[in-house]
């Protein structure tokens, strides 16, 4: 600090970044007032870049900028999410189904190879049916499953893109950089 | 399609694998945790040492049979003496159970936590400050007030011997950043003293720009001195940087040092935040001097949080709060009258002296003035100067522009002086739990609104009670909570409380993506902002300290506060269905240790 002077030094930010995507946050964070410092491949992975930032530490609506990049930032991960989630419900239901048909398909063979009377032959059919009736009815749970959970995150995702479109219209009123908003969509 | 994936990995990197994280986005500053190995540690060595007891004492039950017929006598006898004890009503039944349950070494564990016995040393050096110091504020009287505030006044003088003021001014910050912001250009102004009392200190971007501003004040001679919790600060804080603000010339103390050994006076901690500069100004609210706090660190989200700077009279009681904690730590008695009114160091009339960051044009000089206006950074020993706008701009300063006016608008304007303040601290120096019933005074004292922001909801009875009384008799009654929790534990028991409310009437709110740091309550008689929590541990066993107003001025702030959160939030009920079984049975167990959360 100098003799008549307090000035803030800048505030700054790291990310790090799928590279695909890189061009379009270093634009949603511009929006929000901040400006590429350095900008760097990992070290580790190939597709991860590292993006340094910087803005000024005393600028206008500061406070809601800040809510609003938290905001920008969780919708941002939830949306690289929710493609992998929509299936892991119908991925685990259709795996125990399955597996409950394959157990009674192996219970029937096991049944029709020892068996030494009619019935048991019979029956033994009977359970390996079954079991294949898990297997059809595990594959068709999983796909109405899938269908639908990718229907629901498909709505969530439409809703989270709209917000972040409105996110970064209203951070980038604030911070006089409209120009920076997305401009395709993430 | 292996073939085409091995393809493409190794176009994009010839020898880097791709990430396995699905996170597009991470900012480094990203955690869920602290690292708490020092707390950790000392609570395994307290649990050690407990277990050692248990042991010894089941090998005598085991050598002396007569003497499990003593414990048994002993157990029964402590259970009516929990009863018969001045403890808060939920706690009880807790201790008797766990007396009961660790039968025949339940009344020892209780025994080595009774405070009125392991906590009786410090109790005195305690009654012994506040002797010498009784007497030392001179405030307005309680005459003249309006009804309210006198409650709260006369329960303050009779209780804590703080009093109320006037001839002081306010203002109000909705965040943390813009709060440390001003304080950091009214440290660098300070003449003769910086006082500093956070629970939490942790090194950081903001630590940085603090402490360079206060090693500076410190070289220039003036008085420095800080105290820091070592349990809400451990971990976050180095030797060297202690060191280095040591040299400097600062005076950092630790209060209630962390050591290895089970005593129950690790449980009672410095919650407040104060820092007083020179005696004309001070600031309080629920921010710590921790990069979360201003957003610069995410940890749960955005963080939201408040604070008040105070000039004037009232500021004398934040100094009071300070030295006599500072008289604690040190254990060194020493004349607090050269830092007070009192005292006969008569400070300059305080509404005319600094003027805050955001209200200072008024004291511009005209020739300073380039293109129309002005930004004044506040003044005080020459430390910091007025910046044109061409300078500011050339040194990267950005107008606080719209921020700043918006703020501005919630400072105490000049028709609306005249607020009486109330500063305040509580904690294990009074017999009485004064957060808890400061925060009743005001709630039983309001009929039309009551509104809460809270980290944590976990009040007993009396709160709860009045709170679904306030609500039925048609009061507005509304509590903010965190979208996002901190404890997951004490977040299930703060839902379930407050859920409980919803039934009575009670809106309860969580800020979405946020997690709400903020203690305040606005009712339409006052307004209090302060440290104190509405958790049991606030109430009871906690060193806080907040500021009770009826300043127009600070309510107006709180309410624009309230009114710019509520559209941020989800409301409670709405979307949120029953709790399932197990959240439900979980929430049940936890409820019953939720005096010691």
């Amino acid at each position: 600090m100098g003799q008549n002077e307090l000035q803030f030094e800048d505030d700054k930010l790291s990310v790090a970044v799928k590279s695909e995507g890189a061009d379009e946050i270093v634009r949603a964070y511009n929006a929000f007032g901040w400006h590429t410092v350095k900008r760097y491949s990992d070290e580790e992975y190939s597709d991860i870049v590292h993006i340094d930032f910087s803005r000024l530490h005393r600028i206008e609506g500061k406070d809601r900028l800040q809510l609003l990049q938290v905001r920008f930032e969780v919708a941002v991960s939830f949306l690289s999410h929710a493609g992998p989630y929509s299936l892991v419900r119908a991925v685990i239901i259709g795996a125990l189904l399955a597996l409950v048909g394959v157990a009674l398909a192996v219970y029937g063979g096991f049944v029709v190879a020892l068996s030494t009377t009619t019935v048991f032959f019979a029956s033994g059919f009977a359970v390996i049916s079954a079991g294949v009736i898990f297997i059809v009815l595990a594959i068709v749970t999983a796909n109405k499953i899938s269908a639908t959970d990718k229907q629901r995150y498909g709505a969530v995702s439409a809703v989270l893109r709209e917000n972040i479109r409105a996110i970064l219209r209203e951070a980038a009123a604030i911070t006089g950089e409209e120009k920076c908003a997305l401009k395709k969509e993430l | 399609m292996r073939v085409e994936k091995r393809t493409l990995k190794r176009q994009s990197g010839a020898h880097l694998p791709r990430s396995p994280y699905r996170d597009f986005v991470r900012v480094k500053t990203e955690r869920k945790g602290i690292g708490k190995l020092k707390v950790i540690f000392i609570l395994l060595m307290a649990l050690l040492q407990l277990c050692l007891l248990a042991f010894f004492h089941y090998a005598l039950t085991e050598v002396f049979r007569g003497y499990l017929i003593f414990s048994v006598v002993l157990d029964i006898i402590t259970c009516f003496y929990i009863l018969g004890s001045s403890k808060n009503g939920r706690s009880k039944p807790v201790w008797i159970m766990l007396v009961l349950v660790l039968f025949p070494v339940g009344f020892l564990v209780y025994l080595l936590s009774d405070e009125r016995i392991f906590f009786r040393p410090s109790r005195k050096r305690y009654a012994a400050i506040l002797q010498s110091s009784a007497g030392m504020l001179t405030g307005c009287g309680t005459g003249g007030l309006g009804k309210s505030t006198m409650h709260a006044a006369n329960y303050m003088v009779n209780t804590t011997g703080f009093v109320p003021y006037k001839n002081t001014r306010a203002k109000y910050y909705p965040s943390g950043a813009s709060a440390f912001d001003d304080m950091l250009i009214d440290c660098a102004g300070a003449r003769k003293f910086i006082f500093i009392e956070y629970f939490i200190i942790a090194e950081g971007a903001l630590y940085s720009r603090l402490f360079s501003v206060l090693e500076e004040r410190a070289a220039a001679g003036v008085d420095v001195r800080v105290i820091y919790d070592d349990m809400g600060s451990s971990g976050r804080i180095s030797r060297k940087a202690l060191k280095k603000a040591r040299s400097a010339g600062i005076r950092m103390y630790a209060f209630n040092k962390l050591v290895p050994l089970y005593k129950i006076g690790m449980n009672y901690r410095d919650h407040r935040k104060i820092t007083v500069v020179d005696g004309e100004l001070a600031y309080t609210g629920g921010i710590n001097i921790s990069d979360e706090y201003v957003n610069e660190k995410r940890l749960y989200g955005y963080w939201k949080d408040n604070a008040v700077r105070v000039e004037g009279d009232a500021v004398q009681s934040f100094t009071l709060m300070f030295l006599r904690q500072w008289e604690f730590v040190t254990r060194k008695p020493f004349d607090y009258a050269p830092f007070l009114y009192a005292g006969g160091a008569k400070f300059p009339a305080p509404l005319s002296g600094r003027g805050s960051p955001a209200e200072a044009d008024c004291a511009l000089p005209a020739e300073v003035t380039v293109g129309g206006e002005a930004d004044v950074q506040p003044r005080g020993a020459g430390a910091v100067t007025i910046v044109s706008e061409a300078e500011r701009l050339a040194a990267g300063i950005v107008p606080p522009q719209a921020e700043e006016k918006k703020e501005a608008d919630v400072q105490s304007a000049g028709e609306e002086h005249g607020g009486v303040f109330i500063p305040y601290a509580a904690g294990l120096e009074f017999p009485d739990p004064v957060v808890r019933d400061v925060y009743a005074g005001a709630i039983s004292q309001a009929n039309e609104r009551v509104w809460i922001m809270t980290p944590y909801f976990v009040p007993d009875e009396t709160i709860t009670n009045l709170l679904a009384s306030k609500a039925r008799s048609g009061a507005d009654v509304r509590i903010v909570l965190p979208g996002v929790p901190d404890k997951a534990f004490v977040y299930l028991v703060s839902l379930d409380n407050a859920d409980k409310l919803t039934k009575s009437g009670v809106k309860v709110y969580t800020m979405a993506d946020s997690f709400v740091h903020t203690k305040s309550v606005l009712t339409e008689n006052c307004a209090i902002i302060g440290s104190a929590n509405f958790d049991l541990r606030s109430f009871f066993q906690q060193y806080e300290n907040a500021l009770y107003t009826d300043d127009k001025a600070v309510m107006r702030g709180l309410e624009r506060d309230f009114e710019d959160t509520f559209p941020e939030c989800v409301q409670r009920g709405f979307i949120d269905g029953k709790p399932g079984p197990l959240r439900a049975l979980l929430t049940a167990i936890l409820q019953i240790f939720a005096p010691m959360m």
